[in-house]
């Protein structure tokens, strides 16, 4: 083997193209592939190149402070989750990366390329649930109803949600299927878990199936997919009573 | 009071009820202590769910009904302030002939032995239901059917 230091021609970062919701905030680091030795002779046919990977959050690069993004590597990048690497939000980190040839001769460390963790998106809020209806006043014609659903307070993954605001859009629709075209706003946004409305103000006709729906939204913007709905017949009048009562005798089960 | 909460008065309400009426034989003083129904058979309330509101709209049973509530009298003229004896759901699911999931049936019948703890033996009773829609809002009551405790 010839020399025992190696060139790096450069290093960049740039975030790869995956959703938030199928990877979270994926990354990837990529740099160009070593193939020569620092005096610019060719590594050797059948030498093994491999590459190791670190962040740290000290610009100097110190040996102790350096925390393994991939410990050996044979392609040029490395696919990473900032949360998951432990990077906290807005608090610069430094990545290098060093080459290994052969059996085990490294290079010095690469320059540090200095990078802003974004702050940590979880992804959506949970949709509401438990949405219920009850009249509280019979006042107007068709009366004046209150809706309610439950209090979101954890992500769709589960994970509690903190430091956020947890604000509620509600809707209705007379289309079962809950399109999105068809939905009309009975409340845009609200941090209450219940409302109250005149169905006939709201545009809602006797005897009319309607379904309510709701979606949670954080005050970072993301938003919940649309609730399970609840089905509703606009009455003033409630059910009609049961009839043909009778007793029977049953054997006992 | 949501669905779901609601749905938890009433199979406790109703338990109230089976425990009570587990409890008979204990002593004299009225109450259902001295009815003992026939064995292997109990006597059950049915009827037939309402199908229109009432004002007369369609209404899809299985969507717009919450639970039932059940009145007593020895007269049959109930009034809004009876207060029901019982309460139960107006469906439940059961498992579909591919066992595989379930299916929302409607309730239709009740076994009346669970309201012996509100009787007295020797006395006619007049049972009526009243059904109370996913809103809240109550239908009439039901018909009266007399109900003998010999």
């Amino acid at each position: 083997m010839k020399a025992k230091n190696f060139f790096f021609v450069g290093i960049l970062l740039f975030a790869f193209g995956l959703t938030r919701a199928a990877l979270g905030e994926t990354r990837q680091l990529a740099w160009s592939a070593v193939t020569t030795y620092t005096d610019g002779s060719p590594i050797e046919a059948g030498q093994t190149v491999s590459y190791k990977a670190y962040w740290t959050q000290d610009p100097w690069l110190d040996a102790e402070t350096l925390r393994p993004l991939v410990s050996s590597t044979a392609v040029t990048s490395a696919t990473f989750d900032p949360a998951a690497e432990g990077m906290v939000g807005y608090q610069a980190v430094y990545f290098t990366v060093k080459t290994v040839v052969g059996t085990g001769t490294e290079s010095t460390l690469s320059a540090a390329l200095p990078w802003n963790p974004p702050a940590v998106i979880p992804g959506a809020p949970s949709a509401p649930a438990d949405l219920g209806i009850t009249r509280i006043a019979t006042s107007t014609s068709s009366g004046t109803w209150q809706l309610s659903w439950g209090p979101v307070t954890t992500y769709a993954n589960g994970t509690p949600i903190q430091g956020k605001t947890v604000r509620y859009a509600i809707f209705w629709t007379a289309d079962a299927g809950l399109s999105t075209a068809s939905l009309s706003p009975l409340a845009s946004s609200t941090t209450q878990t219940s409302l109250t409305f005149d169905p006939a103000a709201s545009g809602m006709t006797g005897g009319q199936r309607v379904y309510f729906a709701a979606k949670s939204v954080l005050d970072t913007g993301e938003e919940s997919a649309l609730s399970a709905s609840l089905s509703w017949s606009v009455s003033n009048k409630g059910p009609g009573a049961p009839s043909n009562g009778r007793m029977v005798r049953k054997n006992k089960k | 009071m949501n669905r779901s909460s609601l749905r938890l008065t009433v199979s406790l309400i109703t338990l109230i009820g089976i425990i009570f009426s587990g409890c008979g034989g204990g002593g004299g003083g009225g109450g259902s202590s001295a009815v003992s129904p026939p064995s292997g058979s109990v006597t059950a309330l049915e009827w037939d769910p309402p199908r229109v509101a009432a004002d007369g709209t369609p209404m899809d049973s299985r969507r717009d009904l919450d639970y039932y509530e059940f009145y007593l009298r020895t007269d049959q003229n109930f009034t809004e302030n009876d207060q029901p004896v019982a309460q139960v759901a107006a469906f439940y699911d059961v498992l579909s002939p591919n066992g595989k999931s379930f299916v929302r049936d409607l309730t239709k019948e009740f076994t009346l032995d669970n309201l012996l703890p509100f009787t007295e033996q020797g006395k006619r009773y007049y049972v009526s239901i009243r059904a109370v829609g996913v809103d809240g809002l109550k239908s009439g009551f039901m018909v009266p059917v007399p109900w003998d405790l010999s």
